[in-house]
């Protein structure tokens, strides 16, 4: 049939390589003339961020479905394995490794550009680009790690059938979510709040960890439906599975608005200098405008669209609330980070969005094409697509 | 059964319906069995009869130290400024904490298909509103003048007076009020096929016309069903939002003010798990002796527990997470109020306390670790109780810890609870064992048709699973 | 049996209903009596069968649709209580926060969207299903107080305009239920 498309991972690993590479040389190309060296950096760190965040969901749904060994991530489990693999840390560990070397300064200005620094006790100890760095170079060790041995203990139960595998990836990944939320804790006071050193939340870590599972799961809820009527995931996309990735994404959806707005109401009402510069920097017309587009985007739009049972039954429909749920990530991402750097958003910002996206898209490519795209050894979500086309008609 | 652990068919998590219902049972038997403990009022013997006269016992102690308070005025207690909230918000926000995992039990695991809750939900429920009830009236005694509550509704009147919404204790008002309707709406849609079950078996035409008229004419319409389970399917989806607002909004009474260590944006979830943790405690603490008591060893199996035990270790590990960042983030700030509020809680005069709450909740739920320690039941009881001590800990630890010393030295203090404090506390327990205990005899503590319904599910997967398991038999007339 | 007294054409007629121990029995019953054209169906059982919703035609959402209205209602009445009361009718400089303080409006409308929503899922439920109704006709089936119990019941009614008593009876009995009988409602006047 002619709507029958088939999901060629290796020729995406390709077009991502090629997007990266040009997206990448046409920032530095043609940024620093435009928008000036600094703004390209703080470009390049806003689409370095967001993919590391989505890279980060992947790896965190991975973790639950093996701690929890749910069938709803039977059907994603490889396509999070990919887009969250060693070999997807990998690169963003050498593109953090560049931004590290030169781009600090441009990015971290209060604690890591010229002149003197206005930071004491543990911060002033904590947020300079040697710890900085040394840090990150830990938190890529341990998530590497951690997706190694999740990938190499699936690929192996694949061709073994030992079940004890997979009790073991339960046991690790019931502790691997435990290191996962500190790790992500300790990485997003890091990557986001230093950028202004004076201000904290202590809600971020919950937050990030939300947001990349909803980029995790809006991606991988992409392919699945776009690719649903092909082998291979034709045989395991049924109407329960749909409801599952419709439902844990609305969840999502919510924990998302929740958090987002108990962080602006704490905020709000207290109205203490330390804490409300955050929100007072993004009070101008524009962000407010922003603001009120992301929260529309991010929790209305989507929370409405997934009431309904008739759009998790159909996968071309969850297609389209997918799609808004990630397009809405790149809006909430620049609306928490952007004014860090600006009063608006450069056109570099979409630029390096686009070129990290590629970097990511090769890595996922290249991981999704090394393993089949379903796993072999748990065929939970066959068996039930089966006794439903069994029972459909009975 | 087969010997070898069978990789388990799933819902949203994994769990087989053959561990949580155990014994050869048949539609009839898990009339008997379940409905039995109400229609034959003989089987409760003396234990019964104890555990309700300790907990009346408790009851006087509440009324007297009540009748005090009223009669004497709010000065009774120990709080005073500038430790103003005291062991009336502790005990208000750990009861409304333990009834949290009622509702989380019925909701969130009827959404996530989770059939293991069918035996456990209406216990749990049940829980709920007793502990609401228990929660409700600290706040409602500390106005000083309870007879004059209602002045917090909103209301047309000649006073001229509205509340003040921008106040967090008007969100408390709608959250906790909105919380006890929805919880009996839920519980009694729940109760209302059982009622019927009740009605029909029942022989005493007294007895009979009381369940008639709960029953509602309930007739088991297949077009009734049809809408009861949209309805019921709905209702657990409007309450697990609302368990979750409802103590994130208790979490807003100190999180939206700017005492040192209130206003901390982490505060509505990491409130949120620390009531989940001690609700599941507190189902634990009672599920254990009940299912002896009561021989529901078979329908409350050592599964539930486990289950029950995990997701109190996960709730644990959250609410640990939740002190590391309070620490963690009061150096990071490099505040000098967040930064004292630390030293305070672990070298101040109340330091004891917060070490105590490491140890209950951060260290004992540690043990859960172990599938060992979750099968033994001894281990299971006293964990609880070291969770149940730890949360009401954390209370003590965030309220007068954080406003015996804030930003003024002129102004610190101490706050020492007195009789009065402990008399309602200690009677708010013997209430919530006191109607517990009436519940058991009196209404069928567990759901009688989704345990059928359990049955039949169990019967299904069976079916497809090899033909060697025994049949469980189905089936009426035996 | 004791149907013989009155006809399947008297006023007081309700349907035939046939009882089975088994709920998957009930199922593959319901759907041969669905097949063979009947429209006015009903069972009556302990606990909710899945499909047999299905099996007998019947689907209704007006429930979901009335929760749903309730909701939205339940957050504009929240809401707009709260506008006119601290903003309108008495308002009030609390901290200095503006008049129309949304962000701390939202607990108590949120708040109200659960409470309505949730009373109109329990009393939509009841109003549509027409409960309470303490008396019913088919209370009067033999062995009915079973039907919350341990059996499950198919009736097909009076009402259905292919009824035919004598079919009906047949169709029914080929399906091996434990007992079919006749429904007779009360006599609107005497007995």
């Amino acid at each position: 049939m002619s709507d029958q498309r088939s999901f060629n991972p290796a020729r995406w690993a390709n077009a991502g390589a090629l997007i990266g590479i040009v997206g990448l040389v046409a920032l530095f190309a043609a940024g620093p003339g435009s928008v000036g060296l600094k703004s390209t950096w703080q470009s390049y760190f806003v689409g370095f961020g967001f993919w590391l965040v989505v890279v980060l969901g992947c790896l965190g749904l991975q973790t639950l479905h093996h701690a929890v060994r749910g069938s709803w991530g039977l059907g994603i489990l490889r396509l999070v394995e990919a887009g969250g693999g060693v070999m997807a840390f990998a690169v963003f560990g050498v593109a953090f490794a560049v931004m590290a070397a030169l781009g600090l300064p441009s990015i971290y200005e209060a604690w890591a550009g010229p002149g003197e620094h206005e930071l004491h006790g543990l911060k002033a100890s904590m947020l300079t680009p040697a710890a900085y760095s040394i840090r990150f170079a830990i938190y890529f060790a341990i998530w590497i790690a951690i997706a190694y041995k999740f990938r190499q203990s699936t690929v192996k139960e694949d061709e073994t059938l030992d079940a004890n595998l997979g009790k073991k990836r339960s046991e690790l990944g019931a502790v691997g979510l435990v290191i996962y939320f500190i790790v992500a804790t300790l990485m997003v006071t890091d990557l986001v709040m230093s950028l202004d050193p004076h201000w904290f939340t202590t809600i971020m870590g919950v937050w990030v960890a939300v947001c990349g599972a909803l980029g995790a799961f809006s991606i991988s809820t992409m392919i699945l439906c776009y690719f649903g009527k092909a082998a291979p995931f034709n045989r395991v996309l049924n109407g329960s599975l749909t409801k599952d990735l419709g439902n844990l994404m609305f969840t999502c959806t919510m924990l998302w608005a929740y958090f987002t707005l108990s962080q602006y109401l704490i905020i709000w009402s207290g109205n203490l200098p330390e804490f409300n510069r955050f929100y007072v920097n993004r009070g101008t017309q524009f962000w407010t405008l922003w603001g009120a587009v992301n929260v529309l985007g991010s929790f209305f739009v989507p929370w409405f669209w997934l009431l309904s049972p008739r759009v998790k039954a159909k996968p071309s429909m969850l297609f389209n609330v997918a799609l808004v749920i990630l397009v809405f990530r790149f809006v909430d991402w620049i609306y928490n980070v952007v004014p860090f750097f600006h009063a608006t958003p450069q056109w570099t910002d979409a630029v390096a969005l686009i070129g990290f996206g590629g970097l990511w898209l090769f890595a996922f490519g290249k991981t999704a094409s090394q393993a089949s795209l379903l796993v072999r050894h748990d065929q939970r979500l066959e068996e039930m697509t089966q006794m439903e086309a069994a029972h459909g008609h009975a | 059964m087969a010997a070898v652990e069978k990789e388990e068919p799933v819902a949203l998590l994994p769990s087989s319906n053959k561990e949580f219902l155990l014994g050869n049972h048949s539609y009839k038997s898990i009339d008997e069995l379940l409905g039995n403990i109400v229609l034959d009022q003989t089987s409760h013997g003396k234990v019964w009869f104890k555990w309700l006269g300790f907990g009346f016992l408790f009851v006087n102690v509440l009324v007297a130290s009540i009748a005090w308070l009223v009669y004497q005025g709010i000065g009774v207690w120990g709080n005073n400024q500038p430790v103003s909230w005291g062991f009336d918000i502790i005990n208000f926000v750990w009861w409304i904490g333990i009834g949290h995992a009622g509702t989380l039990i019925s909701a969130i695991l009827l959404l996530l298909r989770q059939n293991w809750r069918n035996s456990i939900n209406r216990f749990a429920e049940a829980m709920t509103l007793f502990a609401v009830m228990c929660a409700g009236m600290y706040p409602l005694l500390h106005t000083g003048r309870p007879w004059v509550a209602y002045w917090l509704f909103p209301y047309p009147n000649v006073l001229g007076m509205w509340p003040q919404f921008r106040s967090p204790l008007i969100w408390d008002v709608f959250a906790v009020s909105t919380y006890f309707t929805i919880s009996i709406v839920f519980w009694f849609v729940g109760l209302i096929p059982d009622f019927a079950t009740m009605r029909d078996r029942t022989v005493q035409p007294a007895v009979k016309k009381i369940w008639g008229l709960l029953a509602m004419g309930w007739r088991g319409s297949v077009k009734h069903w049809h809408r009861y389970e949209a309805a019921y399917l709905i209702l657990a989806g409007l309450s697990t939002p609302l368990v979750l607002s409802v103590h994130s909004i208790v979490s807003f009474d100190f999180a939206v003010s700017i005492v040192p260590g209130w206003n901390v944006t982490l505060f509505p979830p990491y409130f949120v798990a620390g009531a989940v943790f001690a609700g599941f405690a507190m189902v634990i603490t009672f599920a254990i002796p009940i299912r002896k008591l009561y021989h529901l060893e078979e329908v409350i199996t050592m599964k539930h527990l486990d289950w029950m035990a995990k997701i109190m270790l996960a709730t644990g590990t959250i609410v640990a997470y939740g002190y590391l960042c309070e620490v963690f983030y009061a150096f990071y700030s490099g505040s000098r109020w967040e930064q004292y509020l630390i030293h305070n809680r672990m070298g101040g005069p109340y330091s004891v306390l917060y070490w105590s709450l490491w140890i209950c909740n951060g260290l004992a739920p540690l043990f859960l670790w172990s599938p060992k320690v979750r099968k033994n039941l001894v281990a299971l009881m006293i964990i609880s109780q070291f969770v149940s001590v730890g949360m009401w800990l954390e209370r003590f630890v965030i309220i007068p810890m954080s406003l015996h010393r804030d930003y003024l030295p002129s102004s610190w203090g101490m706050y020492y609870p007195t009789v009065v404090d402990f008399g309602m506390f200690f009677g708010t327990i013997g209430f919530f064992i006191f109607m517990m205990f009436l519940f058991i005899r009196f209404l069928p503590m567990i759901n009688i048709f989704e345990i059928k319904d359990l049955l039949l599910k169990l019967r299904h997967e069976e079916h497809h699973s090899e033909a060697d398991a025994s049949p469980v038999a189905v089936g009426g007339g035996e | 049996m004791a149907a013989v007294a009155m006809d399947s054409t008297s006023p007081a007629y309700h349907g035939m209903i046939a009882e089975f121990t088994d709920p998957d029995d009930i199922l593959a019953a319901a759907r041969k009596v669905r097949a063979a054209g009947y429209t006015h169906l009903d069972a009556y059982t302990p606990m909710p069968v899945h499909h047999l919703d299905d099996a007998i035609g019947f689907k209704d959402t007006k429930v979901q649709w009335t929760i749903f209205i309730a909701g939205l209602l339940g957050f504009a009445v929240g809401f707009g209580l709260q506008v006119y009361v601290n903003s309108i009718d008495y308002p009030l400089n609390v901290g200095g926060r503006p008049k129309l303080s949304w962000p701390q409006f939202i607990p108590v409308a949120y708040e109200c969207t659960i409470l309505f929503a949730g009373l109109a899922a329990a009393l939509a439920m009841l109003a549509f299903n027409g409960l309470p109704r303490p008396n019913h006709p088919i209370f009067n089936a033999p062995r009915f107080e079973l039907a919350t119990q341990t059996s499950f019941f198919l009736c097909v009614e009076g009402t259905d305009p292919n009824f035919d008593h004598a079919e009906v009876k047949k169709l029914l009995e080929s399906l091996s239920p434990v007992q079919v009988s006749d429904v007779f409602g009360d006599e609107p006047e005497g007995h």
